[in-house]
C-alpha cells in the first residue's frame, strides 16, 4: 500500500491534558485505509475521544504528526466539507430546528443556501428524520438527536468522517437502520467509527485499530485481526470427533475439541474453503452431525487475547 | 483561508448567530431593559419638560397645558432651559443642534449612552463561553476558522444590539406620541433612527470587551462579570483622569497610552450634526475589534 491508499495517518501522537496528568495519547501511530469502514476500539478512557479531538483540531497535540487525506494537519479552510466529525458529547442547540441546524452546517461547509437546504433534507431522510425536519431539536428524543448529529457528520458526503460512538443510545431498530446507512458509504467515504461495543464494530468494519492506554496496540483488516482465514469453530452434535483422521488428512492444521466445538487452526495462506470441505466429509463419515460453522474469533476475543498477551509480556520483561 | 472565504464565513456566522440570538431569553431581556429604560426615561423627561413649560406659561401669562410640547420653541430662548439642555448634552457648543431635533430624541440618545455599555458588555460575554462549555462550538470550528467564528458572532451580537436599540426607540416614540403634543411622528421616528447607528458604534468597544472575556472564561457568568467589571473600570478611569485632581496626577506617558484606549474619550464626539460622528465611530469600532481580538491568541489555542 502507498501513502495515498490511506485517508488518515497518525504518527507518534502524544497528548496530555495537564503537565501532571498521565498521557491520554502516548506515541500513538496508525493508518486508516481510504474508502473503508474503520473501527477504533478500546475500553473507556483508552484515548479514542482524545484521538478524534486531536485529528479534528479541537485539541492541540503535544507531539507527533497527523496527515489527513495526504494534505497534512487539520485546517478548517483546507478540509471544509471534506472532513467531518461526530463529537461524542457536544450539545445541539435545542432552539433550532433540525433543518436549520443542518442548513447552517452546509452553508459553513461552503454550500450555497439552496444547495445546503437540499443536502440537509436528503441527509435528514437518510437517517429517517425527514418527518421531524421543522421540529425544534429540543423536542427530539435522545436517539433522534443522536441521529441528527450523525446526519450533520454525513452532510455533503465528506471524504473522511470520524464518528465517536455513533450508535450509543439508539434502540436496536434505529441502530440497525443507521448501520445500513454507514455501510452504504463503504468505498466512497472513509469512516472511522469509535466504539467500545466490539460486536457492533465487527458487523460493519473492514479495518480495526485497537487502542489501550493511549496507544495503538493492534491494527489490521478485521479478517486478519479475527483470524478469519485461519480459524474455524465447528459446533457439533453427539459423536466421536475423528481427530486422528483429521490430523492425518490435514497434517499442517491443528484440531482440538472444546466441549461440543471443534476448533480448527489453519496455517497462513491455507485455502479454508477447500479444507472445510475435507473436514465436513470426515465428520460426516464419522457420523458426527454439524450444527454450525463460524470462522475466526470474535473481536472481543481478539481484544482480550491481545490484552492478555501484552500483560504476559510486560510481566516477563 | 482566502480573504473572501473568510468574509463569507463571518457573514454566515453573523446571520445565523443573530437569528439564533433573537430566540433567546437574553435577547428578550436586552430589548426589554433598553425599552424600559428608554420609555421610563422618556416619561421622566416629559415630566421635566412639563415643569419647564408650566413655569414659562405662568411667566408669560398664557394657559398651562397638561401635555408638554407646545412651548418647546419658547423654552429654547429661556436661560434655565438652555442650561438644562447643556447638562443633558454635556456640550455648550452643540445645544443649538439639540434644539433642531425633537426633545425626546435628544434625551433618548443621552440616556442610552449610559445604558448601552453595560448591556453590550453583558451581551458580548454570551457570545462564546456557553457554547465552549457545552462543546456545541465544535460543530462550527470544524467547518470554519476560529477567527471567523469569533468575528461572525461579534458582528451578529452587534446586529442584536442594533435591533434592541431600534425596539427601544419605539418606546420613546410611543411616549412622544402619547404624552406630548405637537410632535411630528415622522420627524420623531426618523431622528430616533438616525441616532441609532451612533448608539451602536458606542456599544462596539464594550461588546468587544465582552467577546474578549467570552473567549477565555470558563463560564458565561464569569465572562459576564469580567466584562461588566471592566466596563465599570473604564468609566471610573475616565472620570478619574478628567476630574480636577486626576488632571493633576503626574502620569506622564502613561496618560497618553490610557486615554486613547478609553471609549469615553470619543463619547462626546458622537454628538454632533452631519457626518462629524463618523470618525469617532470608526475609532470606537477599531477599539472594539482590538478588544475582541486581544484574547484571540489564547482562544486559538484553547482546548475545545
Amino acid at each position: 500500500m502507498t501513502s495515498s491508499d490511506f485517508a488518515l495517518v497518525l504518527d507518534g501522537l502524544s497528548l496530555r491534558y495537564s503537565r501532571r496528568a498521565p498521557w491520554a495519547l502516548d506515541r500513538f501511530s496508525c493508518r486508516f485505509p481510504r474508502g473503508e469502514i474503520c473501527g477504533l476500539v478500546g475500553p473507556n478512557g483508552a484515548g479514542k475521544t482524545s484521538l478524534f479531538s486531536v485529528i479534528s483540531g479541537f485539541l492541540p497535540q503535544d507531539h507527533g504528526r497527523v496527515d489527513i487525506l495526504g494534505e497534512g494537519e487539520f485546517r478548517p479552510e483546507r478540509f471544509k466539507g471534506r472532513l467531518s466529525v461526530l463529537p461524542q458529547d457536544a450539545v445541539l442547540d435545542g432552539r433550532l430546528t433540525s433543518l436549520e441546524f443542518l442548513q447552517y452546517m452546509g452553508t459553513l461547509q461552503g454550500m450555497s443556501g439552496s444547495q445546503a437546504a437540499t443536502a440537509a433534507r436528503q441527509t435528514l431522510a437518510s437517517v429517517n428524520l425527514d418527518n421531524r425536519a421543522t421540529d425544534r431539536i429540543g423536542s427530539l428524543s435522545h436517539g433522534m438527536g443522536r441521529r441528527l448529529a450523525v446526519a450533520s457528520a454525513l452532510l455533503g458526503q465528506p471524504e473522511l468522517v470520524l464518528l465517536d460512538e455513533p450508535l450509543s443510545g439508539l434502540d436496536p431498530a434505529q441502530a440497525r437502520s443507521l448501520r445500513a446507512v454507514l455501510m452504504q458509504l463503504r468505498g466512497s467515504t472513509t469512516l472511522v467509527v469509535s466504539s467500545h461495543n466490539l460486536s457492533e464494530l465487527e458487523r460493519i468494519c473492514d479495518y480495526i485499530v485497537l487502542v489501550d492506554a493511549g496507544r495503538c496496540v493492534l491494527e489490521g483488516a478485521v479478517d486478519e485481526v479475527c483470524a478469519r482465514s485461519q480459524l474455524e469453530h465447528w459446533e457439533l452434535g453427539a459423536g466421536e470427533v475423528p481427530l486422528e483422521a483429521l490430523a492425518a488428512r490435514l497434517p499442517e492444521h491443528s484440531f482440538h475439541v472444546e466441549g461440543s466445538v471443534l476448533v480448527h487452526g489453519a496455517p497462513p495462506k491455507a485455502d479454508l474453503d477447500m479444507t472445510s470441505v475435507v473436514v465436513a466429509e470426515l465428520l460426516a463419515a464419522a457420523g458426527v452431525p454439524i450444527r454450525a460453522l463460524s470462522r475466526g474469533r470474535s473481536l472481543e476475543q481478539s481484544f482480550f487475547e491481545d490484552r492478555a498477551s501484552r500483560v504476559q509480556s510486560t510481566r516477563e520483561d | 483561508m482566502t480573504f473572501l472565504t473568510s468574509l463569507r464565513d463571518t457573514a454566515v456566522v453573523a446571520r445565523f448567530h443573530l437569528m439564533r440570538s433573537l430566540r433567546t431569553r437574553s435577547a428578550v431581556l436586552l430589548c426589554l431593559a433598553l425599552t424600559t429604560a428608554s420609555t421610563g426615561g422618556a416619561w421622566v423627561f416629559v415630566q421635566v419638560l412639563l415643569q419647564f413649560e408650566s413655569a414659562a406659561a405662568r411667566a408669560l401669562g398664557v394657559p398651562v397645558t397638561t401635555k408638554p410640547g407646545a412651548m418647546y420653541t419658547v423654552l429654547q430662548e429661556r436661560e434655565e432651559f438652555v442650561n438644562f439642555m447643556r447638562e443633558v448634552v454635556k456640550s455648550a457648543d452643540r445645544v443649538e443642534w439639540a434644539f433642531s431635533l425633537p426633545f425626546l430624541s435628544v434625551t433618548h440618545f443621552w440616556l442610552l449612552l449610559g445604558m448601552v455599555p453595560f448591556l453590550a458588555a453583558a451581551a458580548g460575554a454570551e457570545v462564546l463561553a456557553g457554547d465552549v462549555k457545552d462543546r456545541s462550538l465544535r460543530y462550527e470550528v470544524l467547518r470554519s476558522g476560529r477567527l471567523e467564528v469569533v468575528m461572525g458572532r461579534f458582528l451578529g451580537q452587534l446586529l442584536l444590539v442594533f435591533v434592541a436599540v431600534i425596539v427601544a426607540s419605539l418606546g420613546t416614540w410611543t411616549i412622544a406620541m402619547t404624552c406630548m403634543i405637537h410632535q411630528d411622528p415622522v420627524l420623531q421616528m426618523s431622528s430616533l433612527l438616525a441616532l441609532a447607528p451612533r448608539l451602536c458604534a458606542w456599544s462596539v468597544p464594550f461588546l468587544g470587551v465582552g467577546v474578549a472575556f467570552s473567549q477565555i472564561a470558563g463560564t458565561m457568568n464569569g465572562a459576564r462579570a469580567l466584562a461588566i467589571g471592566t466596563t465599570i473600570v473604564t468609566f471610573v478611569a475616565f472620570g478619574t483622569l478628567n476630574s480636577p485632581w486626576g488632571r493633576d496626577l503626574r502620569l506622564g506617558f502613561f496618560r497618553h497610552v490610557i486615554e486613547p484606549l478609553l471609549p469615553q474619550e470619543y463619547m462626546l464626539a458622537l454628538w454632533g450634526p452631519g457626518s462629524s460622528w463618523l470618525l469617532p465611530a470608526g475609532l470606537l469600532l477599531l477599539l472594539g475589534l482590538g478588544a475582541a481580538v486581544a484574547t484571540f491568541p489564547l482562544f486559538a489555542r484553547r482546548k475545545l
